[in-house]
């Protein structure tokens, strides 16, 4: 069996606050495979953008162990960090997060440029081509602002795919699209998990994670597996992918 | 990586124009300044050191007074003074007014002949030397050399002709050939120690000028130690030489030291104290960037924590908002350099012949534009240092997770004093907002103190010179001062002036000269000449502020000395106590009779006491004034008919063949008032750049002010609030920070006066600070700010709900 890319154990993560101590994670034991893609659900609070934090070594575990790719993200140092997770994690934000005074194409290029990866022409090249690839080439030379929701978001993923990354992770991806965006977002996903991108994603929203194949739910600082069918969670979104084109 | 870098500086700088433009615009008047001041300097200073030279110097220069009439063996006199223990050369000078005129003109000029007692070619102290092409005059010749400033001024060459009149020649004149240009870098003094003008200088062999000036002795005497230390030991025993040895009287005299020469100390000193104001006014800008960087990092503190999360290091967000400012300062830099390289120029022009040098055509300054350059660049980047140091160290998490308030917002102690004070709402926001972001407020605050602190010092100080030397000259109730090239008879030249020019009221006589006083060490020179006046109790030639004693109140013809206050205080003495006064070699006590008030250290005796006392009589031992005060009918005469009646009276002591150095006390006191409003013009100028800044900077604040609060703008006009409601917010703002910088600029601006009269080491009693600069600095604050909240006000006010909306 392979080595999964995620090992988490005993995780914890306590924050001190004026009214007293909260526990946000109670301790969770999980393991993620490669090429799997994980939506993870629950109640406002209940401590899921605090998950992905610790996955992606924002915030430190008060207790328990990180390992992604073999690499211990609880403990590691900040230096050592950014720069490992410049070339093995892709963070996709909320609110898209995208630098307003760099082009489309140059926020595409700027995670390749810190990363020291691939000479200034691969670079652009290779940032072109991951906006054909999530069909906003077009807005290449545009400032973000002059692009919609849904166009930013699917910028953001380029962004996060720049440095071909081991996991993409986001953060409430579509919470500030419309459902149809949101479904054009949540597509690009699925078409990644195809090409054995591991994908993991926080969401408040429960309908768009139906087709899914791992739902898991986080709820007072425990996490729930709901695991579905993959094969019915497949046809679903054939059907919808068939919608969207006919649209 | 790199390129990311440079785009992300080059696009922020771009999409924050203003704010560029408005820090660039603070480090470019700063740099301009700097760059402006020191190249003046430089260039002045270079020139100074080329032109003159150390061993050409004198150490000690003698102002004297020749007996009339009297036949000079000058070649004895000098040699004997040679005789001086320590003396390795002394040479003598004559330097008297001469009238000339361009053949076509109809009008005579004033001039002034300078000629030495050695020939042209075996001058050592204080030379001129050949411009060009041409050769010295010769004597008897009708040859005359012209200072190369005058040529340059009425377009004369060598070989041409020039008009001039002699004192007992044609009054119609006779023409003189041109046969050189020379250049003078050395200052020449004229009876009286007046300085004569570059432009106004004509050179003649000593010969030839004793005709054309109508004299026989030298007005100078220059003299040449084996070292400094031994002119300063040696000075009292070369006035009693010339006492001994000669018939001169010394009428004042200095000793300078070479090696720090006060042609050039005195353009050192003016030029780095510019240069520090300027240097002060960079700061002030740096200040100013620190703000706007501040605020930069604040705003952009999500998007640091993106870059991290996209594998930026703590190191490349450093090198992007560092390298903003040195953006701002390199926008700003490189024009203040180009300009301030060519005012700079265009300063040392302005100002080379108040400082006794001549700048000619146009040079840059390397070290001004590297100093500018360098500054430019490195006092933003210093400036931008801590806050972009502390703003990069934001975590990831902290970045994303900032809502902008901190929890305790509005929970101090001030936040609940000011909401139960009873103000309008309006200006309680107004006041909560100023101190909502402390550290920029501090920053804005800090440059309008400081400036608001050197313009009203500088101001203050500069207005209280020109007032004490304002009174100075009222103690001279003397339109001009008549000294005939040598000692006249008194009565006759009055004789002549009262019947010759119809509005002389008054011919009054003086004696002017330095006498050594026991005891006494003047702070300009080091040594013990006191410059005593004698004057005529019973007229009104001058009136003096006593302070102490009665002097000559109830006795005109009483005998003994006034000194000033600050000559007192340094002997000690007062009024009933004895002052011993060496003249002629012998020492005599005199009678301390009153203590005035003057702005430098003076004695004042009844003339024909102190005539007798340095031996300033006639055959028969009667007392010889050696100048005449003289009053017109006008108490108050303009400059100019000042000189018409010295062109009246010249024209009638010429014509009696008496030659006299006449000067113009009206236009000495304006050329002195001017040259002080010059000089502190350039001061101000400084201190103006320094308000510019200071306004820049909280016009920066305010717009950012604007800008962070744009949703509240919105909120307020969605409940109602009108233009005129959101703009007095802003326009409140900047003036409880224009008016509480004031404030404490106040107590600044004396210490900078204070400091400023230190190090101009002026000595003059008196000076101070006039308040009245506290008012107009408070007049001016008032406009600084008004100005400057006036845009980000108007800018709040246009505002309107959909479009606050819109961009949020």
């Amino acid at each position: 069996m392979p080595e999964p890319l995620v090992q988490i154990n005993d995780l914890v993560k306590t924050y001190q606050t004026p009214a007293g101590p909260l526990g946000v994670l109670q301790g969770i034991d999980m393991e993620i495979g490669r090429g799997e893609f994980i939506a993870l659900v629950g109640p406002s609070g209940g401590g899921k953008s605090t998950f992905l934090n610790m996955l992606t070594g924002i915030d430190r575990p008060t207790s328990g162990m990180v390992v992604v790719d073999g690499v211990d993200v609880s403990t590691t140092s900040e230096r050592k960090l950014t720069r490992w997770r410049a070339r093995n994690i892709g963070i996709v934000f909320q609110f898209f997060q995208l630098l307003p005074t760099l082009t489309v194409l140059e926020n595409v290029m700027m995670p390749m440029d810190f990363a020291r990866v691939h000479s200034r022409q691969e670079r652009s090249d290779k940032a072109l081509a991951l906006l054909e690839r999530f069909d906003v080439a077009s807005q290449a030379d545009k400032t973000p602002d002059l692009l919609s929701g849904g166009q930013q978001q699917r910028v953001a993923i380029a962004r996060a795919l720049a440095n071909d990354p081991l996991l993409l992770v986001g953060d409430e991806p579509t919470g500030n699209l419309d459902h149809m965006s949101a479904a054009v977002v949540f597509e690009t996903f699925y078409e990644l998990m195809d090409q054995g991108q591991t994908v993991i994603i926080v969401t408040h929203d429960r309908e768009v994670v139906q087709d899914v194949p791992t739902v898991l739910k986080i709820s007072d600082g425990l996490i729930e597996s709901t695991p579905l069918e993959a094969a019915a969670k497949r046809q679903t979104r054939e059907k919808q992918a068939a919608r969207l084109a006919s649209l | 990586m790199i390129g990311s870098r440079l785009r992300k500086i080059f696009r922020d700088v771009w999409a924050r124009k203003s704010r560029a433009l408005m820090a660039s615009a603070a480090i470019f008047v700063g740099v301009l300044g700097v760059v402006t001041l020191l190249s003046a300097g430089d260039l002045l200073t270079s020139q100074l050191k080329q032109d003159i030279s150390e061993e050409d110097l004198a150490m000690q220069a003698v102002f004297v007074s020749a007996p009339g009439g009297a036949e000079l063996d000058n070649e004895t006199y000098l040699r004997a003074l040679e005789e001086t223990p320590g003396i390795t050369r002394v040479e003598g000078r004559a330097v008297q007014p001469l009238a000339w005129k361009l053949p076509s003109e109809a009008e005579f000029e004033d001039g002034f002949v300078l000629a030495a007692w050695e020939p042209f070619e075996e001058i050592a102290i204080q030379p001129m030397r050949l411009a060009g092409e041409g050769r010295y005059p010769s004597t008897g010749q009708q040859e005359i050399a012209v200072e190369m400033r005058m040529a340059e001024r009425y377009g004369l060459s060598v070989g041409d002709q020039i008009v001039l009149r002699s004192a007992a020649g044609d009054p119609e004149g006779d023409a003189w050939t041109i046969t050189a240009l020379v250049f003078m870098p050395y200052a020449s003094f004229g009876s009286m120690g007046m300085p004569v003008p570059s432009d106004a200088s004509l050179f003649a062999t000593f010969e030839d000028a004793r005709t054309l000036g109508g004299f026989t002795g030298f007005n100078t005497l220059y003299a040449r130690y084996t070292d400094y230390p031994t002119a300063q030991a040696q000075a009292d025993a070369l006035y009693a030489a010339i006492a001994q040895e000669t018939p001169y009287i010394t009428v004042f005299s200095y000793t300078d030291d070479p090696a720090e020469s006060f042609y050039i100390t005195q353009t050192e000193e003016m030029t780095s104290m510019l240069s520090m104001l300027g240097i002060i006014a960079m700061i002030v800008a740096g200040l100013l960037v620190l703000n706007v960087i501040n605020s930069i990092v604040g705003e952009d503190k999500r998007q640091i924590g993106v870059m991290k999360s996209l594998g930026a290091t703590r190191w490349d967000n450093f090198v992007i908002y560092a390298g903003i400012a040195v953006t701002f300062g390199l926008l700003g830099a490189i024009p203040g350099v180009l300009l301030g390289s060519y005012l700079g120029v265009l300063m040392a022009q302005a100002i080379d012949e108040t400082l006794l040098t001549y700048i000619e055509g146009f040079s840059l300054s390397g070290s001004a534009i590297m100093v500018g350059l360098v500054m430019g660049l490195a006092i933003p980047f210093l400036a931008a240092l801590v806050p972009v140091f502390l703003g990069t160290r934001v975590t990831i998490l902290q970045a994303m997770t900032d809502v902008g308030i901190s929890a305790d917002y509005g929970k101090s102690r001030w936040s609940r004093v000011l909401t139960a004070m009873p103000l309008p709402t309006n200006t309680k926001q107004a006041v909560t907002n100023v101190l909502r972001k402390k550290g920029r407020l501090a920053l804005t605050w800090l440059t309008l103190t400081l400036a608001a602190g050197a313009f009203m010092g500088i101001y203050g100080m500069f207005v209280s010179i020109n007032d004490t030397i304002g009174d100075v000259f009222d103690s001279f109730n003397a339109q001009m001062t008549v000294t005939p090239n040598e000692r006249q008879d008194f009565e006759h030249v009055r004789a002549l002036a009262l019947g010759g020019v119809a509005t002389i009221e008054a011919v009054d006589p003086s004696i002017g000269l330095s006498v050594e006083l026991d005891g006494y060490v003047s702070p300009e020179n080091g040594t013990s000449q006191l410059q005593l006046t004698g004057f005529d109790p019973t007229t009104d030639s001058m009136e003096l502020e006593i302070r102490a004693g009665t002097a000559w109140q109830d006795d005109p013809a009483r005998e003994g000395l006034v000194l000033t206050q600050g000559v007192a205080n340094a002997l000690d003495k007062g009024v009933g106590d004895t002052a011993t006064l060496v003249a002629q070699g012998q020492a005599v006590d005199v009678e301390i009779i009153g203590i005035a008030s003057f702005i430098v250290d003076q004695g004042f005796m009844e003339w024909q006491e102190l005539a007798r006392l340095v031996g300033s009589v006639d055959a028969q031992g009667e007392p010889v004034p050696t100048s005449m005060m003289v009053r017109l009918s006008d108490p108050d005469p303009t400059a100019v008919e000042v000189d018409e009646v010295i062109d009246e009276l010249d024209e009638v002591l010429l014509a009696n063949g008496i030659a006299a150095t006449q000067v113009n006390q009206v236009k000495f006191a304006e050329d002195i008032a001017q040259m002080i409003t010059m000089f502190g013009a350039v001061f101000q100028i400084a201190a103006i750049v320094m308000a510019i800044i200071g306004a820049i900077g909280l016009l920066s604040t305010l717009s950012m002010s604007v800008f962070e609060r744009l949703r509240e703008i919105g909120i307020m006009r969605s409940i109602g609030a009108g233009s005129v409601t959101i703009a007095s917010q802003f326009l409140t703002e900047g003036l409880l920070v224009g008016l509480s910088a004031w404030l404490v600029a106040i107590p600044l601006a004396y210490l900078i006066a204070g400091g400023l009269l230190e190090s101009m080491d002026v000595g003059m009693e008196g000076l101070g600070f006039d308040s009245s600069a506290l008012w107009i600095g408070l007049v001016g604050m008032i406009v600084i700010t008004v100005l400057a909240s006036l845009g980000p006000s108007l800018s709040a006010a246009r505002k309107t709900v959909s479009e606050i909306l819109r961009y949020q």
